[in-house]
């Protein structure tokens, strides 16, 4: 399973400075050199890699900093730690260390540092969390754009006199929106409540702490129960809708009934006004 | 509407013969002839922009129905009023175009919520029963000498406002119900519509026009119909006649629409622009006081002068001046009437305009 989310973040996600070797510049004044306290035997791997996401509409880019060294982790945290807040991230960061690996991760930066037997899965692991984070983040931010419009659209809800076209299509456009993004959290769903692995393993232990303390559950748990809230308004609303364009199908046929009832009575008139006349 | 009625009246005898020195049926005097069905199509526009901007101020729909109902019967009186003073009283009932916008206004504030399909159905159906409604009430019985005539029996008088008289209800409220429905298509403000939508809209209404012009060509070519269809008379609005002037006055709406309206405001307009936008502007807002006061300084004389030179006041009705005087009165007229309406407003003098507006409003 491992494997095939490996395959698959080499697929999507687009690597722009793909192995280029890390460098004082590369790191906004942070400086990262090679550790010149490794051992010479100790193989040490960096490189920071610019990422970027299509989540829904948005796209989004992070930089990834990647060591590969069998030497403690411990060494590396401060200069992992100041790298991130380099990337003048607002989020609060998130470190961890299991099993020899650390991991810090911010939305605009993320450092992996872990022995080389080790980096592919945990690298697939990061990545995995990363897009079903920014996905997360996507649908939250289309949500809040789609509570702008939920308190104007309320009366709709209750009933809906308005002729006007657009108004009508307005409201199923946002219907659409609506259950577009319920459809996604839907399938973001099994993302985010992946059962823990057995037996456990870097890569499953690595997602699992990533989305706990994230609180990619909760998160999805509140992002669930507002996109129901927005979806009945818009329900609601579409049954008004047809309910007025039926009723307005039917006054129309009414009127209509009616010109051709007043159109004989008005002949009927006119040759009676004409016969009296004469 | 000027020159129409100074060389209609002073000058004009319809009768005498098919072609006279001034005739309807003449092309070029097509344009002057246009006056009244133009103006009952404005009637519908002018309406729509006039509840656009009471619902604007946040009036509500029952006093914006009061008003217009108010409107209507003052318009309808001035109407009564003027066939009384100005036509004389035998023509007191003749169902002229004032007591038609006013009985225009009432119709649309009554119809003003229906849908445009409705409208559009009711008009179909006014132009269909029009010339069945003309045979059934005798029409060329009440015009036999060029002029609406008609007894004071309730009969004759409901049947010339229907149908018979000058300007009756069938079928000239086609034309201000058009006006009605046109109005939101034209005069949508264009920052609520993407351009796209608003050329797109502009087409439509033109092709409408060039279809009611190629429709009433049409008419006009099949002979075998009757003549209350196929011919072209304003008297009675014939079928053809009827989808000519609506045609024209749309296109002639959307030309003036897309020259004058939408450019006299941007800075590089042409000084014509202006000028006509500023004698548009000033004709518009005293048109009322503009027909009732050209009316009177030529009617009145006309009387005075037929009252006593003959002892009758028509004798010299459409039989006073060559066309040329007439024509050339007329036009005289219009150049002293800017000026006045400038006066009159630079002075806050009461127009019938301002007396409407402080009864209605």
């Amino acid at each position: 399973m491992l494997q095939a989310g490996s395959q698959r973040w080499q697929q999507e996600a687009k690597s722009k400075t793909s192995m280029n070797t890390f460098k004082a510049d590369d790191s906004k004044n942070v400086t990262l050199e090679r550790n010149d306290t490794a051992s010479v035997d100790s193989p040490l791997h960096r490189q920071v890699e610019e990422i970027s996401f299509q989540s829904l509409s948005i796209e989004t880019k992070a930089e990834f900093l990647k060591i590969s060294t069998d030497e403690n982790i411990e060494k590396y945290l401060n200069e992992c730690i100041a790298w991130i807040e380099a990337g003048n991230s607002a989020s609060n960061t998130i470190t961890l260390e299991v099993y020899g690996t650390l991991v810090v991760w911010t939305p605009a930066r993320m450092a992996l540092v872990t022995s080389p037997r080790n980096f592919r899965n945990a690298e697939c692991a990061v990545l995995e969390f990363t897009k079903t984070a920014f996905e997360l983040t996507a649908i939250e931010h289309l949500l809040s754009a789609a509570w702008e419009h939920y308190e104007d659209d309320l009366p709709c809800g209750f009933s809906f006199h308005n002729s006007d076209a657009s108004t009508a299509a307005a409201l199923s456009n946002r219907y659409v929106q609506a259950m577009s993004l319920s459809g996604k959290i839907s399938r973001l769903s099994p993302r985010i409540h992946l059962p823990p692995e057995h037996p456990p393993t870097l890569a499953g232990q690595l997602g699992e702490r990533l989305r706990e303390r994230s609180r990619l559950v909760d998160r999805e748990e509140f992002v669930d129960e507002q996109i129901d809230t927005i979806i009945r308004l818009y329900e609601t609303t579409g049954q008004r809708v047809s309910e007025y364009t039926i009723a307005h199908r039917e006054y129309i046929l009414i009127w209509v009934i009616v010109l051709l009832l007043g159109a004989e009575i008005l002949l009927l008139l006119t040759d009676l006004l004409s016969s009296t006349g004469n | 509407m000027v020159v129409v009625h100074f060389v209609e009246n002073l000058s004009a005898q319809y009768n005498s013969s098919p072609i006279g020195p001034a005739s309807r049926e003449h092309l070029w005097w097509l344009p002057v002839g246009l006056a009244a069905p133009l103006f009952t199509l404005l009637t519908g526009v002018s309406y729509h922009s006039w509840i656009t901007a009471q619902k604007d101020r946040g009036i509500d729909d029952e006093t914006i129905s009061k008003r217009t109902v108010r409107r209507g019967l003052v318009l309808i009186g001035i109407g009564f009023a003027f066939n009384i003073f100005v036509w004389l009283p035998e023509d007191t009932f003749n169902w002229d175009i004032l007591t038609f916008i006013g009985s225009a206004l009432i119709t649309l504030n009554l119809i003003r919520k229906l849908p445009t399909e409705v409208l559009l159905t009711g008009i179909f159906l006014v132009v269909i029963l029009s010339p069945p409604l003309q045979v059934l009430s005798d029409y060329y019985a009440f015009w036999s000498n060029g002029y609406f005539e008609y007894d004071l029996t309730l009969s004759d008088l409901v049947t010339g406002y229907l149908v018979t008289g000058y300007f009756p209800l069938f079928p000239w409220i086609i034309l201000p119900i058009t006006g009605f429905i046109i109005a939101p298509t034209l005069f949508t403000p264009s920052h609520n519509l993407p351009h796209s939508l608003r050329a797109s809209r502009f087409l439509l209404v033109a092709y409408g026009s060039v279809g009611c012009l190629v429709a009433s060509f049409a008419l006009q070519r099949f002979t075998s119909l009757p003549a209350l269809i196929s011919q072209w008379t304003m008297f009675p609005a014939s079928s053809s006649y009827l989808l000519g002037v609506v045609g024209m006055a749309l296109l002639g709406l959307l030309s003036l629409n897309i020259v004058v309206d939408k450019n006299w405001k941007e800075e590089g307009s042409s000084m014509t622009t202006r000028t006509a936008a500023r004698w548009c502007r000033i004709t518009s807002k005293h048109s009322l006081s503009l027909y009732l006061l050209h009316h009177i300084v030529h009617l009145w004389p006309l009387w005075i002068y037929g009252l006593i030179t003959i002892g009758e006041p028509t004798a010299h009705w459409q039989n006073f001046l060559p066309v040329i005087a007439s024509a050339s009165l007329a036009l005289f007229f219009c150049i002293l009437a800017v000026p006045l309406f400038v006066m009159i407003d630079k002075h806050q003098l009461p127009t019938v305009e301002r007396i409407m507006r402080w009864i209605g409003d």
